[in-house]
């Protein structure tokens, strides 16, 4: 009983949760990311014979931003990932 | 009159624990009724009130105690239960009858006795010798009470009866105890065995007492025949997900729960005519037509479905602290039907979550279950998924578990896997829904797991294209230069 009391206290002294963002925020960020992570994607398709620099250059902000671009996508339809 | 065969064994077993306590076999049995705490009480007068008006019996025991050490304080004041019961006792608390301030119980492990269980109760401040203190005890017992007939028609009322000791069960001895047993009806019938113990009925209720000089652990045994309409409400299993996302701001709550009606069975078929033409039957009979429960104030996407589809049968009331969710099921349930449904829905994160200021520690402070009024819960599964990244996890429950449990579950976009609190728990009232905490630790470089296990995913995508861009898969060689 006394774990669950201090564990309370500790609960009520707590600062409440914030989120990293704002949920207004999901949408919007999906969508931006997700075309900004797509130009990079296209850069690199239609490229022909790039360097292997060029390539890199475009398919690490792709994936990068891409994978954000999911997450924000999942939360801002509604699945809390 | 005619018995059960649950009822007979009860009553078998009680008149044979109260034939060994009777007086004249005193010299050979009287250490089997000896108690095993400490007699440094004495209880100066008790009053207990056995409430049968609802499917769950609620027993108020309110005694008015002296220290009889001769010079030593005390603390420690010890309750006893019959251990057939210890399946049936719901809850117990305890608290200081003047003050109103509540009293820690705690199960006794000191003391193990065959035919008692021993609830220590803590004082609030040590007894001094020769004084008193005004003690109440609130136990809940679940299903003891047994429908009888056990057939009824669709708008008969339905009857039970409850065997019961007419004497409080003390671990000291008592000079006076009274017991009054309340029935939501006038009594039907009321038998007592032995026969000396006198007992008055009045309308709804059966004062048994005031008994003198009662020895502890006194037993005897006594029935009550009433009548209590309305359905019995048990819900057999559920299973209570919660999942934690702290990308999303959310709490998702969904619970399954698998429902039966404990009250008399229906006496041949249920006719629908004569169910809706007729309002006082719906009203005399046993039938689950609806279930209540209360949702936070802030929830959202709430669904109630079945493994059918959608219920459409529901409603919501905006209450100022809650919501009121009112469920109704495909049919009504009468006796011995059973229906199973689930219901879900979301609720922002910041009601439920804290963090301690300057360190990675988070707390969730949930309730266990979502109360549904005078329903027993036998078997519950609470499930809580946390964050991907969340550590070192602690779980701790206001009340006694059957276990608690640590894994990982894998589900959407998940690398590592998210820690899951499981808690197994039984018999479980309204009383129960207190809060769960849990504690665990979360980096704020956990927040990137997701995302750059899908952007890991995608490089590798992208990272065989390229490879395989550079390779030459040409067939004949290269231009011959001539």
């Amino acid at each position: 009983m006394s774990a669950t009391s201090e564990l309370y206290t500790a609960w009520s002294a707590g600062t409440p949760f914030a989120a990293p963002l704002p949920e207004s925020a999901h949408p919007i960020l999906a969508i931006s990311t997700l075309t900004a992570g797509l130009y990079f994607a296209a850069r690199y398709g239609i490229s022909q014979k790039p360097s292997i620099a060029f390539e890199l250059a475009n398919t690490i902000p792709s994936a990068v931003l891409l994978g954000f671009g999911i997450v924000f996508l999942f939360l801002s339809v509604g699945l809390y990932v | 009159m005619r018995l059960t065969a649950t009822s007979t064994l009860v009553a078998t077993i009680i008149a044979a624990i109260s034939l060994t306590s009777s007086a004249h076999a005193e010299e050979f049995w009287s250490e089997q009724d000896v108690p095993l705490v400490p007699q440094t009480f004495k209880i100066t007068n008790l009053l207990r009130t056995l409430d049968l008006s609802k499917p769950i019996i609620r027993e108020i025991t309110s005694a008015a105690v002296q220290n009889t050490h001769a010079d030593q304080d005390q603390t420690d004041y010890y309750f006893p239960v019959d251990q057939a019961y210890s399946d049936n006792l719901a809850f117990i608390t305890a608290e200081n009858r003047k003050t109103k301030e509540p009293l820690e119980v705690t199960k006794d492990e000191e003391f193990y006795d065959a035919q008692f269980q021993y609830y220590k109760i803590k004082l609030a401040t040590p007894l001094p010798p020769g004084e008193k203190v005004q003690i109440t005890v609130r136990t809940s017992l679940t299903n003891l009470i047994h429908a009888f007939p056990t057939h009824v028609g669709q708008a008969e009322k339905q009857k039970f009866v409850y065997f019961g000791n007419p004497f409080a069960l003390t671990a000291y001895p008592a000079t006076k105890q009274k017991t009054t047993v309340i029935t939501p009806n006038n009594v039907l019938e009321v038998h007592e065995h032995p026969e000396e113990v006198d007992l008055v009925v009045k309308n709804n209720q059966v004062i048994l007492g005031p008994y003198n000089d009662v020895n502890s652990l006194e037993h005897g045994i006594f029935e009550v025949q009433y009548e209590l309409t309305g359905a019995v409400p048990h819900v057999r299993r559920l299973r209570r997900e919660i999942e934690v996302s702290q990308w999303g701001n959310n709490l998702a709550v969904e619970e399954h729960y698998n429902f039966v009606n404990r009250g008399a069975e229906l006496k041949g078929q249920f006719s629908r005519i004569d169910f809706q033409r007729n309002p006082m039957g719906i009203r005399d009979g046993n039938g689950a037509l609806g279930f209540q429960t209360k949702l936070p104030k802030l929830a959202r996407d709430i669904y109630y479905r079945d493994e059918i589809g959608n219920i459409s049968t529901s409603a919501i009331a905006h209450q100022p602290d809650y919501i009121q969710l009112m469920l109704k099921p495909r049919f009504p349930l009468f006796g011995g039907w059973n229906t199973t449904w689930y219901i879900g829905y979301n609720t922002p994160l910041d009601g439920y979550l804290r963090k301690i200021a300057g360190t990675d520690k988070h707390i969730l402070k949930v309730p266990a279950i979502s109360p549904m009024p005078d329903t027993t819960y036998e078997d519950v599964e609470i499930r809580v998924v946390l964050p991907e990244g969340a550590k070192n996890v602690k779980a701790v429950l206001p009340y006694e578990v059957d276990e608690i449990e640590y894994s990982t579950t894998k589900t959407y976009m998940d690398s590592a896997g998210r820690s899951t609190v499981t808690i197994l728990a039984s018999n479980l009232i309204e009383d129960h829904a207190q809060d769960l905490l849990i504690e665990y630790e979360f980096s704020q470089t956990s927040y990137l797991t997701k995302p750059l296990a899908a952007a890991t995913m995608l490089m590798a995508i992208y990272a065989t294209s390229i490879v395989f861009s550079h390779l030459d898969f040409k067939i004949g060689g290269s231009t011959i230069k001539k």
